[in-house]
């Protein structure tokens, strides 16, 4: 049991650093002195910093926009400080530090992914299902999404709702088929993987 | 005669021994009393030594400050920030850290100091600046890009019981050598050779007094200062004194000469701001020179050493020349003693007296400390954060909070200057007003102005002021038109259609007649028109279909609390709620339907830096985010076209007026994508204001707005997955073609968004009765016809 956890602890930093790694990337401040290029952005994630909508255009079209978005690069590089602080141990810092990137750039869905795993580790279902509410409506690319799902289904299960969990981990697998946690999810929770 | 004499040396010798005696038992009692006196004062030194020395208390900050590029370095206050923080700005390139250099507003150079409880190291950075905008953050040791930087909160205030000392501790060997021998040199050289008082000294000082026939010196080792710092008064009596030297003696006794320095470098009072007092050597660096004691200068190091003898007196901010001469004196000791070298006394003699700018008043944002304060109370007993020295880290923009307190202040002279009855008169309680703006995707509380002075009442407006929220409230009513949907089960729409006359609600065999301002009716109109325009009679109409339950449980959803009542009234803000509370409302429809809970305290620490407490973001779900988004979307219209359009701003904004019964209440709340801001204006006694918000609270609103968008980047409204954004035309509520004099965007949800085109306006399209929407010329209530339709929008 004490392995699975750090398993999972493990699992969260990589995860942050990873989603940190979604935002354009410059060296936050902090003691990260490490500098990566930054990734390409799915159409979806380029749609989210567009904003304003063309007349008659439903949300989900994708619209071309490569330029540099320096409010996202910096909640990017606080989430990466706070997959540092979570390897550290220092848990309350890395929410800190998630919650100012939420301030610093309201529409980054990754900050919220990765609050809403830290509620999930703590045993706070609940504050977690809304933070994954918003990363849903703010993200469009699929591995963010069965990501959410993923977790969605773990807040769910915490809070005793074993059927609307089972679904989420349905979601996660249908998005991701190959994701062992949701698989195991899927199974704890009573249903049947495919 | 012999006999005589023998018995009167009998009778003397007799005398003798009884005076002895009584000689003798008295001196026994005096030393048994001298004794318990010296032990007594033995116990009260080693008390004070081995428990608490000081009462620390609380300090309050406000929220770091994130730079990136994007951010205005001018328009969003960074110099004043990095002022507050005791950064000096200095014209070569910055070399301690706490300099910086600002070159033509297209370079920011500087040279961070290390936040108080961070691991970080401090370092050199480089802003790059194109029209006072940062366009890249470089590190000056390696060149490498920076995407985010965090300036530390700044202090607003103590939290303490009677007497504010400022005090940050320090160990003896943190404090350089250097300073050490300053304070020798200034105040007892001899300090490592006596046994706590100097003999040498006191007699110096007995003949200079003498000479000059009353006190001019005196010759207190570091000991005794402390001894009569911790337990004695200040008077000049010899009783006093020699308490003071046994005291002395005693320490000197039983404790260290490292001890009692160490006792000494925190306990020394160094000057007055206000109603706090610095204390201790740490806190004085930092308060007359915003560093730490390790990195002063010699020339610093010798101001500081020598204020500790009159600290106001020698102060540098009041009497400069004195200040600079005192540190002279003490730079000449020190170069007698051998403590520096010639050249090294030269060049601090050369030094500028540099301190930083002089601190702000001590009790920066009153009532947002009292609100935290509060806060605080429920979970730390009052000893714990009047003595404890936490730190006590909250949401407040100190930035924004000055713009607030100015855009309240500013206002409130406006509005008595141009309404006559609105001026202060003689025993009438003058025109009130609060504002406090929250982070909507946070809850955090950025600023809080409770009334128009602190000094004249503490009566926090923004939390303990519960009030008729009146057209506030409409928002709410279209918010659970559109989620509740007709009780044919087809939807609500922006563009849906309400009758604007005269209108009844019978209720509990009463009858409830809303009327219009200025009792003018517009016929069939949109919701987007009602809300626009702030209509009665059709938002109650509205209302009315919707129903009264849908609509409390949806004001319940939103952060209203249970009081309100299950009346008509309520549809049009009858009921009551402070300002904070609307803004909660409010910050519900800009974070995507997504509540959050208000938050002033977000971290509380123990003064090493462990984390006592953590109040996180809390979310949850009020409305749906489509229902949100729209609700916003016919908001901005306000703006734009309706009741706020004084308000505009130049980045995407959404608002809503509210007045109350009689105009008792003026105000108003709007929002950016970041920032929600609630204005409310009126008197304490529920005298009328005779304003609506429009003009009483919209004003102090827009002020406010308007500096705290500067300087930041705009950000627009994004609609949410299920809103799909369509032109129509206002007029036939259809799409919008070439032909049409007007068209604006509306938001539907996904699927319900006209799909025909305008037929009002294109000739190929016969236009039938009905087909525009059944527009009525406005008219008076008695059914008499005021004014022609104008185009809309208007």
């Amino acid at each position: 049991m004490a392995a699975l956890a750090v398993l999972a602890h493990l699992l969260s930093i990589v995860q942050i650093l990873g989603l940190a790694a979604c935002a354009p990337q410059r060296r936050p401040a902090g003691r990260v002195a490490t500098v990566r290029r930054p990734p390409e952005r799915s159409p979806a994630e380029q749609v989210r910093t567009r904003g304003a909508h063309t007349p008659t255009t439903p949300r989900s079209a994708p619209a071309p926009d490569a330029a540099f978005d320096p409010t996202r690069a910096a909640a990017g590089g606080l989430v990466e400080q706070a997959g540092v602080a979570l390897s550290e141990g220092r848990i309350a810092d890395a929410a800190d530090l998630l919650e100012r990137a939420v301030a610093v750039d309201p529409r980054f869905p990754g900050s919220y992914v990765q609050l809403a795993r830290l509620h999930v580790e703590q045993g706070e279902p609940q504050l977690a299902l809304a933070f994954l509410d918003k990363a849903e409506e703010l993200t469009g690319d699929t591995a963010t999404a069965a990501e959410i799902a993923m977790l969605r289904g773990a807040a769910l299960e915490g809070l005793g709702d074993r059927d609307a969990a089972r679904r989420a981990y349905e979601r996660a697998l249908s998005l991701t088929p190959d994701d062992g946690r949701a698989r195991a999810g899927l199974t704890r929770t009573g249903g049947r993987p495919r | 005669m012999a006999r005589h004499k023998q018995v009167r040396s009998a009778r003397g010798g007799q005398f003798l021994a009884a005076i002895l005696i009584g000689l003798g038992i008295a001196g026994a009692f005096g030393a048994v009393g001298a004794w318990r006196f010296y032990r007594q004062l033995e116990t009260q030194v080693a008390n004070k030594f081995s428990g608490r020395r000081w009462d620390l208390p609380s300090r309050i900050y406000s929220a770091p400050f994130a730079l990136f590029p994007g951010v205005h370095a001018e328009r969003s206050g960074l110099l004043e920030r990095l002022s507050r923080l005791g950064y000096v700005r200095v014209d070569g390139a910055p070399r301690q850290p706490g300099d910086y250099r600002f070159a033509e507003g297209r370079l920011l150079e500087l040279a961070l100091r290390k936040n108080p409880g961070s691991r970080d190291d401090a370092r050199q950075v480089q802003l790059q600046l194109e029209e006072g905008r940062i366009v890249r953050m470089v590190a000056e040791d390696d060149g490498e890009e920076i995407s985010v930087l965090e300036l530390p909160g700044e202090p607003l205030a103590g939290i303490y019981d009677r007497v504010w000392e400022s005090r940050q501790l320090v160990s003896v060997a943190e404090v350089p050598s250097l300073l050490v021998q300053a304070i020798l040199a200034a105040e007892d050289r001899r300090f490592f050779e006596h046994a706590g008082v100097d003999w040498r000294a006191v007699l110096r000082a007995l003949w200079v007094n003498m000479r000059a026939g009353g006190v001019q010196q005196g010759g207190s080792t570091l000991t005794q200062q402390l001894m009569k710092n911790f337990f004695l008064s200040t008077e000049r009596t010899v009783q006093r004194k020699v308490v003071e030297l046994l005291m002395a003696f005693i320490a000197e006794r039983r404790y260290s000469k490292l001890e009692i320095l160490e006792s000494y470098l925190n306990e020394i009072y160094l000057g007055q701001v206000g109603a706090k007092g610095i204390f201790g050597i740490r806190e004085g660096a930092d308060f007359y020179f915003g560093k730490d004691p390790g990195n002063l200068t010699l020339g610093q190091t010798a101001l500081l050493a020598g204020l500790i003898q009159a600290p106001n007196r020698y102060s540098p901010y009041h009497a400069p020349e004195r200040a600079l001469k005192r540190r002279n004196v003490v730079l000449n000791r020190m170069r007698r003693f051998g403590m520096i070298t010639e050249a090294d006394h030269r060049a601090a003699k050369a030094e500028a007296v540099g301190v930083r700018p002089a601190a702000e008043p001590p009790r920066v944002a009153p009532y947002y400390v009292d609100y935290v304060q509060e806060e605080l109370a429920a979970t730390h007993p009052a000893a714990v954060l009047t003595q404890d020295g936490l730190q006590i880290h909250t949401a407040l923009d100190a930035e924004l909070q000055r713009a607030a307190e100015q855009a309240v202040q500013g206002g409130l002279a406006e509005l008595e200057q141009s309404y006559e009855w609105l001026r202060p008169r003689p025993n009438l309680p003058s025109l009130e007003a609060c504002l406090v703006a929250i982070h909507p995707h946070t809850g955090e509380i950025k600023a809080m102005v409770g009334g128009r002075s602190y000094g004249q009442s503490q009566f926090n407006r923004v939390v303990q002021a519960r009030r008729q929220v009146g057209s506030l409230f409409k928002p709410v009513v279209y918010a659970a038109a559109l989620i509740h949907g007709h009780p044919d089960g087809s939807l609500w729409l922006p563009t849906s259609r309400v009758d604007d006359t005269p209108f009844e609600w019978a209720f509990d065999a009463r009858v409830w007649k809303p009327a219009n301002y200025a009792d003018e009716y517009f016929g069939i109109v949109t919701i987007r028109e009602a809300l626009e325009r702030s209509l009665n009679a059709a938002t109650a109409r509205a209302a009315h279909e919707v129903g009264l339950a849908p609509i409390v449980s949806t004001a319940h959803e939103l952060g209203f609390d249970d009081g309100l009542p299950a009346v008509p009234a309520i549809v049009l803000g009858a009921g009551e709620a402070t300002p904070l509370q609307v803004a909660r409302v409010y910050a519900a429809f800009a974070n995507d339907g997504l509540r959050p809970t208000p938050l002033a305290t977000r971290r509380v620490e123990t003064a090493s830096g462990q984390i006592l407490e953590r109040r996180g973001i809390q979310l949850a779900r009020a409305i749906p985010s489509d229902v949100a988004f729209m609700v916003t979307h016919m908001l901005r219209g306000v703006l734009e076209r309706g009741t706020g359009r004084a308000g505009q701003l130049e980045v995407p904004a959404a608002g809503k007026t509210g007045t109350t019964d009689a105009y008792r209440d003026a105000w108003f709340a709007g929002y950016t994508p970041d920032l929600v801001t609630v204005v409310w204006v009126g008197f304490d006694q529920g005298r009328a204001l005779k304003l609506p918000g429009s003009k009483a609270a919209l004003p102090i609103w827009a002020h406010f707005m308007r500096m705290a968008t500067a300087g930041r980047p705009g950000t627009p409204f994004r609609a949410p997955p299920g809103v799909t954004l369509t032109y129509i035309d206002p007029e036939s509520g259809e799409l919008a073609t070439d032909q049409c004099p007007t068209a604006i965007e509306e938001a539907f949800p996904t699927g319900a968004s006209p799909t025909s085109s305008c037929r009002i306006h294109s000739p190929s399209i016969p236009v039938t009765d009905g087909q525009n929407g059944g527009r009525e010329q406005p008219q008076k209530s008695d059914g008499s016809r005021r004014r022609r339709w104008l185009p809309w929008p208007f």
